[in-house]
Parts: C-alpha cells; sequence; structure tokens
C-alpha cells in the first residue's frame, strides 16, 4: 500500500530528472576547437615535441591570429573558463576549411623531397604513411593496406569503418582516380581533415 | 520585353513568396530594399568616466573635495534643442560641432547592484548581469536581406566573446581580411573542387542523419559548409581601404563595403585604453587618455561623414550608431585627497551618444544627480551610496521626455532610465520583433522606449 504513495510523492522529482536529461542532449555537440585539434595533429603527425600553431596555416606567423578564437576557443568568462564559438557556422566552417586546405598541401609537398619552402615538420610514422600515396595514380598508390595506413595516420579510430569505405570509394571511382598525385594527394588528405568524425566533439 | 524560363519561374516564385507574407513584413521587406539601415556601435571597454566626456561637473565641486578633476579646467556648458542641459568637459569641445548628428543621454542606469566590467558589459549587451543573447544579432536577423553566409557584425578587434549569440560577431578588420585574401588566392584548388564538395557534403548529410549530439553538429557543420563558399566569395570581393587619414577612417571604410556587400549589417569599434582607473597614478592620465579618445570618436563621426554609402547617401545617412561603455565611474576614493584619488565602478550612472540615421539630434535627454556640491540627494540614491562617492540617474519622466525632479524615498526602477530603454529604441528602430524587448527589470513591463530620441 505505501509503495505506490511514495511512487508518486516521488514522481515530481523524477519528471524533472527526465526532463533536465531530455534538455541536455538536446544541446548540440560542438567543433573540437583550436587546441584540440592543434593537440590531435601534432601528436599524430608532427616530430615529437612540436605543437602546431594553426596561425601559420594562415600565413601569420610566430603569434596567436584573433581569428583563430571563432573557431572554438577556451576563453575565461566571469572567473570561469569556458568553450566559445564551438557551434559550427558559415565563419568557423570557412575558416577550418581554409587552414585544413593549407595543411594538406603542406603535408603533400612530404611527396617532393626536393620542396624548400616547408613549414611544418612531420614525424617519421607519417612520412612513412605518405610516401606510397605520392605514387598516385599508380595501382601501388591504390592499396588497401596504402589507404588505410595515411587515414589511420591523421583519423586514428575517431571514425566508423563505414567512413573510412565512403572515403576510399570516392578516390578510387571518382575522377580523382586518374588525376596526377599533385592534384589527388591534397584532396585525399584534406577529406580526411575536413570530415565531421575529425573535426566534432562526441 | 521577352522573358526565358528561368526569368518566369523566378518571377513567379517572387511574387508567390511576397503574396505569403503578412502585410507587416511586406511593408518592411519594401523598407528595407529602398532604405539601408545599418548599427555601428562604439564600444570603450574598461568603465569610461563621463565627467570627462558629456556628463562633467564643475571645478567647484573638486574645489569643495567631492570629484576629481586631472585637466584642472571649468566644464562647459552644452544645451540640447529639447532644453535640457548638461556640462561637457572641455577635452571634448573637438564632438560639440558634431552635435547636429547626436544626441546624449546622461543618467542611464546599468545594472543596479553589480559592480563587475563583465557583469555590465553583460547588462549592456543582453539585459542580464549573467550574460545570453547580445542585442547586435538582432538587428541582423531582423533584417529580411540578412543572406546565408551573412555575419551579424564586424568588429575592430576581437571583444566580444560573451554572447550565446556572439559566434557570427567577427574580428573581420582590414588586417584580418589582408591575411585571409591572401591565403583564399594562394590555396584555390582543393576545396573547390565540385565533384569533391559534394562528397565532403555527402559525408556531412550522411552524419547528420540521427538524434544524437554528434549528428546535430553534423547538420550544423552542413549548414555552415553550404554558407561558407557564399562568405568566402563576398570577402574575395572586398577591398583592403588604402590611403585613410587615421585607423577609425580605415574601418569605417571597411564597414561601407561590407555593409553594401550585405556581408553583415552591424560593426563595432572597440577603444581600448586604461580607462579602469582605480590606481591614482592612471588616474592622473585621463586628460591625455580622454583627449586621444575624442579624437578617436572625432575620427570616427568625420569618416561616417565622409564615407559614401553610394551616389546618393553618406554612411552617417544609413547608420544609426551608439557610443558608450560598460558603466561611469565613481567621484572620488575614500581617504584620498583630490590630488590622489582614482575612481572605481560606477553602474548607478551612464551617458551614452546616440546618433545617425532615425536619430533625433542634439538633444539631452535625461541627467544625473549630484550637480553641485550641495545638492540634495533623494533616498533611493543614499541607499545604494552611503560615502556619497557615486552620481546617480535622476528619476525621468517617459511621458515628457524629462528628468524629473522630485527625489525618491525608495528605488523603484520604472523610475529610472535605464540602458534598457536605449537598447528598446535601437530595437523599434530596426523593427526588431517584440520578444527581443528587454523589460524594466525581473517581473515589470517592458522598459519604454525613448521616443523622443527617434525621428
Amino acid at each position: 500500500m505505501n509503495k505506490p504513495i511514495k511512487l508518486l510523492k516521488t514522481l515530481p522529482f523524477y519528471t524533472v530528472l527526465f526532463l533536465f536529461s531530455v534538455n541536455l542532449s538536446a544541446a548540440p555537440s560542438s567543433l573540437k576547437g583550436v587546441a584540440a585539434i592543434s593537440r590531435i595533429l601534432s601528436e599524430r603527425t608532427l616530430v615529437d615535441g612540436n605543437i602546431l600553431n594553426l596561425s601559420i596555416l594562415f600565413g601569420v606567423e610566430n603569434s596567436y591570429w584573433s581569428m583563430l578564437d571563432l573557431m572554438g576557443s577556451y576563453k575565461s568568462d566571469q572567473g570561469e573558463v569556458k568553450f566559445k564559438n564551438g557551434k559550427p557556422n558559415s565563419i568557423n566552417t570557412l575558416l577550418w576549411k581554409t587552414a585544413f586546405t593549407s595543411l594538406a598541401k603542406e603535408m603533400a609537398k612530404e611527396c617532393n623531397p626536393l620542396a624548400a619552402d616547408k613549414i611544418i615538420h612531420f614525424n617519421v610514422y607519417f612520412k612513412e604513411s605518405l610516401r606510397p600515396l605520392c605514387k598516385w595514380p599508380n595501382q601501388e598508390a591504390m592499396q588497401e593496406k596504402v589507404l588505410q595506413n595515411i587515414w589511420l595516420s591523421i583519423m586514428a579510430y575517431d571514425a566508423p569503418l563505414e567512413e573510412y569505405e565512403a572515403w576510399r570509394d570516392f578516390f578510387l571511382h571518382s575522377s580523382f582516380a586518374h588525376k596526377s598525385a599533385y592534384e589527388a594527394v591534397p584532396a585525399i588528405l584534406f577529406s580526411i581533415l575536413y570530415n565531421p568524425h575529425f573535426m566534432l566533439r562526441k | 520585353m521577352l522573358i526565358n524560363r528561368r526569368g518566369f519561374l523566378k518571377s513567379s516564385l517572387l511574387t508567390a513568396t511576397t503574396m505569403m507574407l503578412p502585410m507587416p513584413l511586406l511593408s518592411f521587406a519594401k523598407f528595407t530594399e529602398e532604405d539601408p539601415h545599418f548599427f555601428l556601435f562604439v564600444n570603450i571597454f574598461g568603465g569610461a568616466d563621463p565627467s570627462y566626456l558629456f556628463d562633467a561637473r564643475p571645478l567647484s565641486m573638486t574645489s569643495a573635495g567631492k570629484i576629481q578633476n586631472y585637466l584642472g579646467e571649468e566644464s562647459l556648458p552644452f544645451v540640447g534643442s529639447n532644453g535640457t542641459a548638461t556640462l561637457m568637459n572641455p577635452i571634448v569641445k573637438n564632438l560639440a560641432s558634431y552635435k547636429n548628428y547626436f544626441s546624449v543621454v546622461n543618467g542611464v542606469l546599468m545594472a543596479n547592484g553589480f559592480e563587475g566590467h563583465d557583469q555590465n558589459f553583460y547588462y549592456l549587451h543582453t539585459g542580464s548581469p549573467f550574460g545570453g543573447d547580445s542585442f547586435i544579432p538582432h538587428l541582423s536577423k531582423a533584417s529580411l536581406t540578412h543572406q546565408p553566409g551573412s555575419l551579424d557584425a564586424i568588429e575592430s578587434g576581437p571583444g566580444f566573446l560573451g554572447f550565446s549569440n556572439g559566434e557570427e560577431i567577427v574580428p573581420l578588420d582590414a588586417e584580418n581580411l589582408k591575411v585571409l585574401k591572401e591565403k583564399f588566392k594562394s590555396d584555390q584548388g582543393i576545396g573547390d573542387d565540385p565533384e569533391l564538395d559534394a562528397f565532403l557534403h555527402s559525408r556531412m548529410q550522411v552524419n547528420a542523419e540521427g538524434r544524437g549530439k554528434f549528428s546535430e553538429a553534423s547538420r550544423l557543420l552542413e549548414l555552415g559548409h553550404k554558407k561558407e563558399f557564399e562568405l568566402k566569395s563576398k570577402i574575395m570581393n572586398l577591398s583592403v581601404p588604402d590611403g585613410a587619414r587615421n585607423e577609425d577612417e580605415a574601418f569605417i571604410r571597411h564597414c561601407a563595403q561590407i555593409f553594401r556587400q550585405k556581408i553583415a549589417r552591424s560593426a563595432v569599434v572597440n577603444i581600448n585604453g586604461l580607462f579602469d582607473t582605480h590606481a591614482g597614478i592612471l588616474a592622473k592620465e585621463q586628460p591625455t587618455l580622454y583627449q586621444k579618445t575624442s579624437i578617436r570618436l572625432e575620427h570616427i563621426l568625420q569618416a561616417l561623414i565622409d564615407t559614401p554609402y553610394d551616389d546618393q547617401r553618406s554612411l552617417m545617412d544609413v547608420t544609426t550608431f551608439m557610443i558608450t561603455s560598460e558603466f561611469s565611474r565613481t567621484m572620488r576614493q575614500p581617504g584620498f585627497s583630490m590630488e590622489e584619488t582614482g575612481t572605481d565602478h560606477n553602474p548607478l550612472n551612464n551617458s551614452v551618444l546616440v546618433g545617425g540615421k532615425k536619430i533625433k539630434a542634439g538633444q539631452v535627454i535625461g541627467a544625473s544627480d549630484f550637480a553641485s556640491t550641495n545638492e540634495v540627494l533623494s533616498l533611493a540614491h543614499k541607499k545604494f551610496d552611503e560615502g556619497f562617492l557615486k552620481v546617480m540617474g535622476r528619476p525621468f519622466d517617459f511621458s515628457t521626455m524629462k528628468p524629473r525632479k522630485d527625489l525618491p524615498q525608495e528605488f523603484h526602477a520604472k523610475d529610472y532610465l535605464s540602458i534598457n530603454s536605449i537598447v528598446n529604441t535601437i530595437y523599434s528602430l530596426f523593427d526588431v520583433q517584440n520578444d527581443h524587448y528587454r523589460l524594466i527589470a525581473r517581473n515589470e513591463p517592458i522598459a519604454p522606449v525613448l521616443t523622443s530620441l527617434r525621428t
């Protein structure tokens, strides 16, 4: 007899709890932001101890470019540090696309050992993963192992297998399959970076 | 006139869409098309002291030990066309010749009960000391010309990070524009390939299918991706202004093309300086600081006048502007002489310059108390200022738009002119929807619009 009454008494509490949880789940996820992407890329692709300063991807050297704040960044706000500008919109998407375009081109320079204008020092593992891809559109560059290696060197295991398969199939079956390495390699690298699984928090 | 199939479909769609619009929106659509209207906010960070601007005090009050005045010159009368007068610090007499372009609103209450910079900056922008939506994006969203790929505002230097709707207030000044344009030019290629673009878009779409947070963010990313191309094209069409006589003129010229291209409806000029003069040593530097500020404000006003919007109108003709700080300052600090004192925060009073399009200029609206050494202050004032260190807004009669002479025993927010009334007045000029209008205070009615400020 007591149990239903007790349940009724606690019902408002659970209702509030339920509504609160619904509200929380409604809040969208966000961009990973400048600090996280810089750390991830540094760990996965750069020489140990190097930190990727995204400013250099915009041609701004030796300083923090103010517009990076728009790409998702931590800022002090009334004594608390909060993550700001993480909701994807036209300006931060444009900035990320620009940064990744620039980065993909820098990565692709590793295909040319004589390139003298390299501004980023990539690690051996990344360079080894990239080297066979530089032979694109030779069949050797299109091997499953080659594509898997370059995908994992940037994306790691942040994306499901279907995402990799869709990416692989696009480059094997689109016009990019016949393009030169000069054209295809930056696009292959860019499309790993400019992907929701790489850019967004989960 | 011959019309092709595409032209026919376009005009049919336009007619059908227009017929579906409710009448008020229809008239607004016509209005915005024929009557461009933009907003410029000049933001003085740190808590500027109106006694060095358009709410000065006589030197006799300094002699009596009531208020610091490191300039040491007598203030000048500044009488509004509506009959209300104030005193102007001689430092800003250069701005008096622009009187026909702005009105002075004095005695403006800020976040009463909160003395922090952030709290009052939030209050100025959102109507709450704890933050929320800034009023500036509301002005953009009210425009039917706000297009995909448009931003809410551009600003000179970063300063607007705290608002929940501030993501599209962008420090796209001339310097950053130069960086972006050079980058876009050098990086043309990868992301612009239509086949690759379609693939990237398809992955965003696939990942947006679902109900979780990641899917929701993928949807936003897809939307951002659709708009970024248009935004990039607009940015590429901008030119980096050259030949400007000063940095503010350069920014105003830059604003003109931003407005013309419909990239944003609003712009923000951030004026940073050592305005937060708690230390006496900083307070002594105020004459120099405000001279520089006054020159910058003159540059901004002159640039608005000199910069054409089109072949018939100047930027001043199409822009409403507002110049203010997050709060004012105390007259002095206890325990210090007039020669050594600094000043602290005072949210009981502020001074706002409002001008440009649709503003009836040349007026002085509202007033602050403690205008003379022996003035009897209200009990409402004394309740908030036991040490008699602060100036407070006088009660305000919203029916006559004049300051009241009575001395309230108790404080009631409805008796005073607050920043919420000024923001609501701006809202009314830009036809912002009613649900954004600010309240006098929590659980009170909407703060009255300053009808006399509008043309």
